[in-house]
């Protein structure tokens, strides 16, 4: 699992990859985390909060859920690092543990659909998301 | 990992003539019109660096397009539609596109004008660019200088500017000369979520961060004198521009709206290329909703850029108090460059009533045009063409031919050429704000890496880009900007 930036003229854009959906998933965030250069509180104790993303496709899904991440860290200065998914057909739930935000370097202002498509293959899930800067 | 390079190439394009090239509707099947791409052959070669052409041919797919797509000149890849596109939606029988208007909805340019001569200035340049920068809040999440109730943040996305004017942040001159008047009257403000306005009440009166600026600069030169004395735009004197849009609240509109076209593309049986060009019918609900929507956050740019004038006014007015006695700063124009706009434009010489999506690319409509100010009638509508931090920014005035060429648009700014990341590479933040002061201009920056990733060549010559839009006759040089101080999130 893990992730990688990709070249884009204006703005930012990873690849992802994992062995499942849910480590796709949790890599997203960690790589959109990491294009932020978000660093978080290490002392302070982990706050849980759930997510439901609205109904539709997986590629709805991973857009939904990284919005959310981006909307709480601009709304209540949090960063979430442990996820428990639990996904049904055209839904994805997720419990979310995270920390207050300690610094951040440039805020993703949101997640794009552009060439957004996963690909499930033998070797496991991958995907490419461009994000508005 | 990198993109692939563009697929299309040069001799996919057929020449026009020395400025307008045209991929035919043939090049794909699925493209219901030709793409008109508007540059010169230098341009041209760097344009396919990237995708923004083979982006152009995506956006040709999209049901109802009148005539073609156009794209100008500071062209570059974005994510759905290109940057520097222009598309023409039929009102019968096309769609809107959440995509082809942008995150930033309604990202637009202010200019102002004083009779301020740098020559008696220069020594107060640094504690004004200060001043500014206290004044006019800047930087990642950054927060307004107006924390708004939650009517009146209603208000502001119903009335834009007239809320600045009811509540002493504007003049009747300011409305006059912002396009639309500061206000989009077909604003449905209960079509904005309650999320996007959660992110957005207490943005009014904020900068942002990424390329949005604000900046001091002199007059350099004329070319127009007659349109520049309409404009009051005087040699040697002082100019100030904010370039900035809607903040979160327009950002999450538009992530709502490309999120619920998701599934009204099905309804609709669309089918595109790119998710990321999610539509809808323009007379659909959905359609109807996010038009509402949009041009409410647009009515919260106006204002936001209008209450951003009003902190400079101040700041100008402190720090030149004692040592000039006219230190008012006049509005020459605002516009906007992330916009979608009702418009009637000619199809097969038919007046067709149309959605004009414009990303990148602003209104250029000339003289005589019952939409422009007063004042611009016999000089048509002021166009800004901000270049990259420390070069020249351009002030033009739009030609009638635009409306044949180019749907009544032109080019917004430089256009990006080098990636954020090779940017942050390739250059220091420190050191740009040295060379850039050793150039006489002065940076404010909230973010070192951020500006690394502004640096002026990350961006095509936005002289080449200007004069390639005269040479097509969209537009008319009035005058020639650089900057002196240039204040940064």
């Amino acid at each position: 699992m893990g992730y990688s930036e990709i070249q884009h003229a204006a703005d930012w854009a990873l690849y992802v990859w994992g062995s499942t959906i849910e480590e796709l998933f949790s890599e997203a965030a960690r790589g959109m985390y990491n294009l932020m250069s978000v660093e978080k509180e290490e002392l302070d104790n982990k706050t849980l909060t759930s997510f439901q993303s609205p109904v539709g496709d997986k590629e709805t899904q991973l857009v939904a859920f990284l919005q959310e991440l981006i909307n709480s860290l601009e709304e209540e200065n949090m960063i979430y690092d442990q996820f428990e998914f639990q996904f049904s057909p055209g839904n994805c739930r997720v419990k979310m543990y995270g920390h207050i935000v300690k610094s951040l370097g440039k805020l993703i202002k949101a997640v794009t659909f552009h060439n957004l498509a996963i690909h499930h293959e033998q070797a496991g899930f991958n995907v490419e998301i461009v994000f508005d800067v | 990992m990198f993109y692939d390079k563009n697929m299309i190439s040069i001799k996919d394009l057929k020449p026009l003539n020395k400025n307008e090239w045209e991929i035919p509707k043939s090049y794909r099947q699925d493209m219901q019109v030709p793409v008109r791409v508007l540059s010169s052959i230098e341009l041209l070669e760097q344009v396919m660096e990237d995708r923004s052409l083979e982006q152009a041919v995506n956006v040709a797919t999209l049901p109802g397009l009148v005539r073609y797509v156009a794209v100008m000149p500071d062209m570059h890849q974005g994510y759905g539609f290109p940057i520097g596109g222009v598309a023409a939606m039929r009102m019968a029988d096309g769609v809107i596109s959440p995509g082809g208007i942008g995150y930033d909805i309604n990202c637009g340019v202010r200019l102002l004008a004083s009779n301020i001569e740098l020559d008696g200035a220069n020594h107060l340049i640094d504690s004004l660019a200060t001043r500014i920068n206290q004044v006019c809040p800047s930087g990642v999440g950054s927060e307004g200088s107006i924390p708004l109730t939650g009517k009146e943040l209603e208000t502001v996305l119903s009335e834009g500017s007239h809320w600045a004017l009811k509540n002493g942040y504007a003049n009747d001159s300011d409305l006059d000369r912002t396009e639309e008047n500061g206000r989009m009257d077909i604003a449905i403000p209960v079509k904005v979520s309650k999320r996007a306005k959660q992110r957005g009440i207490n943005q009014l009166g904020s900068l942002g961060a990424g390329n949005h600026f604000i900046e001091v600069d002199v007059v350099q030169e004329i070319f127009d004198e007659k349109a520049a004395q309409v404009m009051g735009l005087k040699p040697g004197c002082l100019v100030l521009q904010i370039h900035c849009g809607s903040r979160g609240l327009g950002h999450q509109v538009c992530s709502d709206y490309v999120l619920d076209f998701q599934s009204a593309m099905q309804k609709y049986g669309i089918h595109l290329p790119d998710r990321e060009l999610a539509c809808a019918p323009l007379d659909s609900l959905e359609g109807k909703a996010y038009m509402g929507a949009m041009t409410a956050a647009a009515n919260f740019a106006f204002a936001n850029r209008q209450v951003l004038a009003h902190a400079c006014r101040q700041a100008f007015d402190e720090i030149f108090a004692g040592h000039f006695k006219d230190r008012h700063l006049r509005q020459v124009y605002d516009i906007a460059h992330n916009i979608g706009k009702l418009e009637t434009h000619l199809e097969a010489g038919r007046a067709q009533k149309t959605c004009v999506h414009r990303k990148g690319a602003t209104r250029a409509f000339g003289p005589g045009s019952p939409e422009i100010p007063h004042d611009y009638q016999e000089i048509g509508q002021p166009v800004l063409v901000p270049g990259s931090m420390g070069t020249s920014s351009w002030v033009l005035t739009g030609n009638t031919d635009s409306m044949d060429i180019s749907f009544g648009s032109c080019c917004h700014g430089a256009g990006r050429l080098m990636s954020r990341s090779k940017a942050r590479k390739l250059v220091q933040g420190s050191q740009l704000i040295m060379d850039l002061k050793g150039k006489g201009v002065n940076i404010k920056a909230g973010s070192l890496s951020g500006l690394a990733e502004e640096a002026p060549g990350a961006y095509k010559d936005v002289d080449l880009v200007v004069e390639t839009v005269v040479n097509m006759n969209i537009a008319k040089k009035v005058a020639r900007l650089v900057p002196v101080a240039v204040i940064k999130g």
